[in-house]
């Protein structure tokens, strides 16, 4: 009996033992299948590790990891339905109160362009600590330098949106601050810069990215950022600018003119036979669904359901009137789905946006700049230093491609506003009118004149605040540095 | 302490516990007796001991025992149910124990954490539903169970949906981002979900719910254990048992919308324009929500064999059970088995196993969700009853404005399966090592392998006509097991009872989910199956896997004493080890004590004859919670693209993360009054739980989300009661009352990171959030415009401002706190009418002084787009001078008439007949004949009646209680309702045979 017992008390603390003895082996537990962020001032990424980082910060810019709704429809909404181009089309209060300046801080369009233009931020702002305090040496410094370059570059290019958006806003250049609790959530509420603040934020990025992305025309897509890029968007900050600056944006035109020439025929820019053409500059490319597919033209084209971003009759009237077919047609078509609306009443006579053509296996790609935009603000900046006839040059360049005839204004206005409307037969659907009307300093009195089909004022009622949207009201409830722009 | 040290400790106080158990040895003889009960029947299983040792005995199925014992010994003598004894064994061998069967519930026996103490020793605060209460009751998920049966219990369904899950609070809320469920331990074994234990395999389910109680549970028992036994065989009672039932549900209540000309003059107002012309008008007509809602049915069959004899005991169940949901195809069905077998295989030596393996379907239909987002129920709500089921083309009809497609899509147009296969067992040792000494190892797994499948058909919606159908599945396995190893001593001197418990428990888990998913399919292939399908789809996104591990290791302690059966002292203490903390930051104690003083022994007490029982506890512990918290909380993640590699930061987490920790203080008083007429228990408590983990939105500069911090500070107090009654207590005429109600104050007193306010949770679409989290109030805070009648000359609804004004068009800073979503009170009332063969039970249960924000009616009374729309609309502002509280249209996409204000706040309170069951037990003489032993018969309505004056379907409703939400939205969103699949009406009719 003893023994028998001693025996049981053995081979019980034997079987206790053995389970306990693996104790701190059961409990370290990593994830596979995410990898840990390197927060430490010590942490070092590998050369790998730095690539795939610069790599995210691409997917978070062109909507891989958003979902495109933000990263292209928003574009064209922002772009287009805000100003005088296309009107909300659909059934989406959000959508329509853009559209008809009805918009307050609760809209959820408004809310999700800052939620995912700072979400591209904060991966970015992640991206370059961790690169920048990588120590392998497989690392280059010249690689490393042109990665930094990069996400600084699409750092910029998402403040620069940002700030035209909603005015003043706060700046971020650094990850939160995670060493305790207190110092990552004070890291996080920053109040909003003045926009001179924030363009000076901009243009530090693209100086930086200036020095260190490829030469034009090296990588191999249009996707990767080059020196074209940036001094593209150098010339746009310095156009966009309080207080623009001409011989800057002349200066950068100039940059990226020589290095890009526009497509012959201005189809081949939409037929998606031509991606990475000679006329891109920046180009955001969707290859469809077995990556990623732009799913936003099926928003545009196709019968069912009233679609989104209708073509106003005043745009309509716009190709019209300047005799434009080929890019009426690359951009408008005109469809008898079903519908009608008090804008487009003969249900037979319904227009759609058609520039991106898809719907359906998603291989539409997006120009964030293209040529014809640059050689188009290179002409505003010979305008603006009086030079009428190199401006005409530019924009007749740019007519002569699509077979109209060349113009010749002969005053500083009439030339501005020719250029002006030239860029918006042009860049029509790709989310610049509404910018230019800002920047010009014509978008009050043109969307206060916006007519319908039958000649009657829709009273838009636009108020100066209206240039730049209210911040959104959950952003103003989790920071309370924040402060509501005047007017909302 | 380092894992060494741990051992070592662990080693000595085995020692000591073994140095306890060596006593005094006197010399022994045998006796032998029989235990029978008052009408002479032998009682098998009954417990005979040497009063003042641990040495004792069962009786076997003859009531028969054999027990080596001094000459002077005293035999105590008990069974479950029966009154204990005590005889002398020199009143002669063999012996003859009758046992007085108890009609005072104190005296039974309760299944507590590790372990079974009699109700009367009990000094935490538990609460104990029994199989009486599940019987008869159209139960699906066990959890329904404890509805309105255990006080300090808050049980909502958070949507009628067939298999749909509960939201389950032990004495309130203590977490506001980590879990606040509580832990299940069956049969030993700690899990997180119960959905597919079969109800009808349960022999008891106990609540712990002060600290004391569940303290041994460590960092995982803040919000309350629920310890659930099955069924087990009873020695001589070989019994074949067969019950089941079959019910008819039908919605409890439809909401009227707009007709085909109601539509009509409805949508052209609103869109300026004839956008709904009358040939639309004439062609179709569809009452959408007729067309949607439909008669479910629920049935369950379940056959089981128990019985056993004195050394081996087993209990085998076949249980199915079929639901089939109101709206279709939303479906449940559950297949499962479980054998229980417990042995005697040596002397020294009992193994007992439990094993339950179980399979079941779902077939889901999306509810919660906007029409725009496929909601089945706002779909029908808002679907115009122009649109046609389907367009001439064969797809499915849209509405032409938005479309939206209508509930069809949601219903045919895709499908959202799941399969769960889970496997439940353990294996356990007792050995008896020395006098009262023992030894129980046991060893439990859970696994379950669950696949859901999604298909969106690729002709008949237009989202799928876009994309040529979209597929994907995911195969998630998990497989957790758990090794405890715990010794046991008990023993008596003199007047003093002792008893301890030394353990050390591991647990480990492990979880892979795969993810496949296609598209582009040729419809011409839609009708294969799945599989054959995905064959053909022409793109196929890159697969991936996810994977999730934890493990928990932990040591635990627990004395109890008492004297006299007086007073009465427990001390409990775990300490867990817990992989989801940085390292340095894993380890975290436990400790507990209470107290009991059973007042009526003492001798001034033996006097008052009208107080049978009467026993004050008190109670103090801390527990722990990391529910909730992600494996990998503490670590700052980066996600990885399948396809291109690319690292984008995901999360950020400071490593200080850490568990929450409650401390709780119990106040109880149980009482039984004249004989066991009226018993009487009452409860107060005050938890404050610290470090709270709150997940804190981040304004989106931060790049992130969230940030999990442990900041947060939250308070529980409450008082809970249970009063029963017998009314009547005759031959053939018996009632039976019992009552309990819970009060329930929870406070968030503290946020954390000088935050006092958050106005982040509780999403309407397209209208911003319904729900802040304030410092100094609790969850679930309603915040929003107060809503003051309609301007008769624009009609605008207008809002009250700051000032005290009126307006249409308010500033964000006139929002308010409206209401809250928790209630004052929850209650629970049965009532029990016994007449000779006939039983009628009535179940009322509800829930008063809650607030639930009706976000489905502001969608159907918006009047911002083309949707259909409430009848109420009708009353609409046409024209200036119009009087009415409903708004006019809004054409200009100005969401201003419907903001989130008191408009759309309801009174959520609510009393239910929960279930009203008429059964008659037939003769057992009649019986007998055709081989049955006891046969019962009954119809059984569920939630027949519900008094409320909430708007919606049914106030029974947690939008935000559902699984893919987020733990933050599931404790702070609450009382919202955005469509939710509602509860149904039931009838049922079922039996019950008992085989010989």
């Amino acid at each position: 009996m003893k023994n028998k017992m001693k025996y049981m008390l053995a081979s019980a603390g034997a079987f206790v033992l053995f389970g306990m003895t693996s104790c701190n082996k059961l409990l370290d537990k990593m994830p596979q299948t995410q990898v840990v962020t390197q927060t430490g001032k010590s942490a070092s990424v590998t050369a790998n590790d730095a690539e795939n980082l610069i790599a995210g910060v691409y997917d978070a810019e062109t909507g891989y990891a958003y979902g495109l709704e933000s990263n292209v429809l928003d574009k064209i909404t922002n772009g287009d339905v805000r100003a005088d181009n296309c009107y909300a089309g659909g059934d989406n209060p959000d959508n329509i109160s853009i559209d008809l300046f009805t918009d307050n801080a609760l809209n959820g369009n408004i809310a999700r362009d800052w939620r995912d233009s700072y979400g591209i931020i904060g991966v970015i702002n992640s991206a370059i600590q961790q690169i920048s305090g990588s120590t392998d040496p497989a690392l280059t410094s010249a690689r490393k330098n042109q990665m930094l370059g990069e996400a600084s570059f699409m750092r910029a290019y998402t403040y620069f949106y940002l700030v035209r958006l909603y005015g003043r806003v706060p700046i971020m250049l650094k990850p939160v601050d995670q060493t305790n609790s207190e110092s990552l959530i004070s890291s996080t509420l920053v109040p909003q810069s003045s926009t001179d603040t924030v363009y000076h934020a901009i243009l530090n990025d693209l100086w930086y990215a200036r020095q260190n992305v490829q030469n034009d025309n090296v990588p191999s897509t249009k996707e990767i950022i080059t020196k074209g890029a940036v001094n593209s968007v150098l010339a746009k900050v310095y156009a966009a600018m309080p207080t623009p600056n001409w011989d800057s944006v002349a200066y950068y035109c100039d940059q990226v003119i020589p290095n890009y020439s526009l497509v012959p025929d201005y189809t081949w820019l939409w037929d998606n036979n031509h991606k990475n053409n000679s006329e891109a500059i920046w180009e955001f490319n969707y290859i469809g669904y077995s990556k990623v597919g732009n799913w936003i033209p099926s928003q545009f084209i196709g019968a069912g359901w009233k679609k989104f971003e209708t073509p106003t009759n005043d745009l309509v009237n716009a190709f019209q009137a300047a005799g434009d077919n080929i890019r009426f047609n690359a951009s408008i078509a005109f469809v008898n789905y079903g519908w009608a609306d008090p804008y487009w009443k003969d249900v037979n006579h319904y227009p759609i946006v058609v520039k991106y053509n898809d719907p359906n296996s998603g291989t539409n790609d997006f120009y964030a700049l293209r040529l014809a935009d640059i050689l188009l603000l290179r002409a505003e900046a010979y305008n603006q230093a009086g030079d009428l006839a190199n401006a005409a040059n530019l924009v007749n360049q740019v007519r002569a491609r699509v077979q109209l005839p060349p113009v010749s204004p002969n005053s500083k206005d009439a030339m501005e506003a020719a250029i002006l409307n030239e860029r918006r037969l042009e860049l029509a659907f790709e989310g610049k009118r509404w910018f230019d009307l800002v920047r010009t300093g014509n978008a009050v009195s043109v969307m206060n004149a916006q007519k319908d089909g039958n000649g009657n004022n829709l009273n838009y009622n636009v108020q100066p605040y209206m240039l730049v949207y209210p911040i959104p009201q959950t952003q103003l409830d989790l920071n309370p540095l924040l402060t509501q722009n005047q007017g909302y | 302490m380092n894992c060494t040290g741990k051992i070592l400790s662990f080693l000595l106080l085995s020692m000591c516990l073994t140095f306890l158990s060596i006593t005094t040895n006197a010399q022994n003889q045998t006796f032998r007796g029989t235990v029978v009960d008052t009408s002479g029947s032998p009682i098998l299983g009954a417990s005979v001991f040497v009063k003042g040792t641990s040495f004792g005995t069962t009786s076997n199925s003859k009531g028969e025992f054999t027990i080596s014992a001094p000459s002077n010994a005293i035999l105590s003598v008990s069974f479950v149910g029966y009154k204990t004894r005590e005889v002398s064994v020199g009143l002669g061998s063999p012996l003859k124990v009758i046992l007085v069967p108890l009609n005072i519930a104190l005296n039974s026996v309760v299944v507590v954490a590790y372990g079974t103490q009699q109700e009367k020793d009990i000094t935490g605060a538990v609460s104990v539903v029994t199989s009486k209460q599940i019987a008869q009751r159209p139960i699906v998920n066990l959890g329904e169970a404890l509805q309105g049966q255990a006080a300090g219990v808050d049980v909502v369904s958070n949507s009628g949906k067939p298999g749909a899950g509960l939201t389950i609070r032990v004495r309130g809320s203590s977490s506001i981002s980590a879990g606040n469920d509580p832990l299940y331990v069956v049969d030993g074994i700690p899990m997180s979900d119960i959905s597919t234990l079969d109800p009808n395999d349960i022999a008891s389910m106990t609540v712990l719910k002060d600290a004391a109680s569940a303290a041994i549970y460590g960092t995982r028992a803040a919000n309350g254990v629920v310890v659930i036994t099955t069924k087990k065989g009873i020695p001589g009672k070989n019994t074949i048992n067969f019950s089941g039932y079959y019910g008819i549900s039908s919605t409890t209540r439809m909401l009227p919308v707009l007709n085909a000309n109601q539509y009509q003059a409805y949508a052209n107002e609103q869109k300026g324009q004839t956008v709904v012309t009358d040939s639309m008008v004439r062609a179709n007509n569809i009452n959408w929500p007729g067309q949607v809602f439909q008669d479910g049915h629920q049935q369950s069959y379940q056959i089981s064999f128990s019985g056993g004899n004195e050394k081996t005991q087993h209990y085998i169940s076949l249980n199915y059970m079929d639901q089939v949901g109101i709206i279709k195809p939303a479906n449940y069905n559950r297949l499962s088995g479980r054998v229980n077998v417990t042995t005697q295989a040596a002397k020294w030596l009992k193994l007992s196993t439990n094993t339950t393996i179980t399979q079941s379907h779902t077939r889901d239909v999306t509810d919660n969700a906007s029409v725009a987002r496929e909601g089945v129920v706002l779909s029908a709500l808002e679907t115009p009853p122009t649109v046609p089921e389907f367009a001439p083309d064969g797809t499915i009809g849209i509405n032409p404005l938005t479309g939206w497609e209508n509930p069809l899509g949601a219903i045919l147009g895709r499908y959202n399966k799941n399969l769960t296969d889970r496997l439940l067992s353990d294996v356990d040792a007792q050995v008896k090592i020395y006098k009262g000494l023992q030894f129980e190892s046991r060893f439990g797994i859970d696994y379950g392998n669950f696949t859901d499948t999604y298909f969106l058909d690729p002709f008949l919606t237009s989202f799928g006509r876009q994309t040529e159908g979209q597929q994907s599945r995911t195969t998630t396995t998990n497989l957790t097991w758990l090794s405890e190893q715990l010794l046991s001593y008990k023993a008596n001197w003199g007047k003093s009872s002792f008893s301890a418990l030394a353990g050390w428990t591991a647990q480990d888990s492990h979880t892979l989910g795969t993810t496949i998913s296609g598209s582009f399919l040729k419809p011409a292939f839609r009708f294969l199956s799945w599989d054959a399908m995905y064959q053909r789809d022409s793109i196929k996104q890159p697969g991936t896997t996810a994977v999730d591990d934890w493990a928990l290791i932990s040591y635990l302690g627990r004395i109890s004493y008492s004297y006299d059966n007086k007073y009465l002292l427990q001390a409990n203490i775990r300490q867990d080890q817990s992989s989801k903390f940085a390292p340095g930051n894993r380890s975290a104690t436990f400790p507990s004590v209470s107290a009991g003083w059973r007042i009526s022994q003492e001798k001034f007490m033996q006097n008052v004859s009208a107080i049978s029982d009467l026993k004050l506890r008190a109670s103090w512990g801390q527990n722990g919670n990391q529910g909730g918290i992600g494996s990998y909380s503490y670590l700052p993640l980066s996600n990885v693209n399948p396809v291109t590699g690319a690292v984008t930061a995901a999360t950020i987490a400071p490593e200080s993360l850490t568990w929450e920790t409650t401390s709780q203080t119990d106040i109880g008083v149980d009482a039984t009054l004249f004989n066991g007429i009226l018993s009487f228990s009452g409860d107060y408590y005050f938890k404050k739980t610290k470090n709270v983990l709150i997940n804190i939105p981040l304004p989106s500069q931060a790049g992130f989300s969230t940030a999990p911090v442990n900041a947060a500070s939250m308070q529980n107090t409450g008082e809970e009661f249970l009063i029963t009654s017998k009314n009547i207590d005759k031959h053939d005429l018996k009632w039976n009352t019992s009552l309990n109600i819970s009060f329930n104050q929870n406070k968030i007193t503290r946020i954390g990171e000088g935050i006092k306010f958050m106005n982040a949770y509780g999403g309407i679409y397209t209208r911003g959030n319904s729900i802040a989290l304030v410092q100094g109030k609790g969850l679930g805070e309603f915040y929003g415009y107060i809503a003051d009648g309609v301007d008769p000359q624009t009609g605008h609804q207008l809002y009250l401002t700051q000032k005290g004004t009126k307006t249409d068009n308010p500033l964000p800073s006139d929002r308010v706190l409206m209401g809250s979503a928790q209630p004052t009170f929850v209650y629970g009332l049965n009532n029990d009418v016994n007449y000779k063969r006939f039983t009628l039970t009535v179940f009322i249960e509800g829930s008063q002084g809650n607030k639930i924000f009706n976000a489905g009616r502001l969608e159907a009374e918006a009047m911002v787009n083309s949707a259909n729309q409430s009848e109420a609309v009708i009353n609409r502002w046409q024209k200036p001078g119009d009087i009415t509280d409903m708004p006019g249209v809004s054409t200009n996409g100005s969401t201003n008439n419907s903001l989130i204000s008191t408009r759309f706040l309801e009174n959520g309170s609510y009393l239910r007949f929960k279930t009203i069951t008429l059964s008659y037990e037939f003769d057992p003489k009649v019986l007998s004949g055709i081989g049955l032993r006891s046969a019962t018969a009954y119809v059984s309505a569920n939630n027949l009646f519900t008094v409320t004056k909430y708007k919606g379907f049914d106030p029974e409703v947690n939008s935000y209680g559902t699984p893919g939400n987020s733990n933050d939205d599931r404790n702070i969103s609450l009382g919202v309702d955005n469509g939710a699949y509602p509860q149904s009406k039931m009838i049922i009719f079922g039996v019950n045979f008992n085989l010989k």
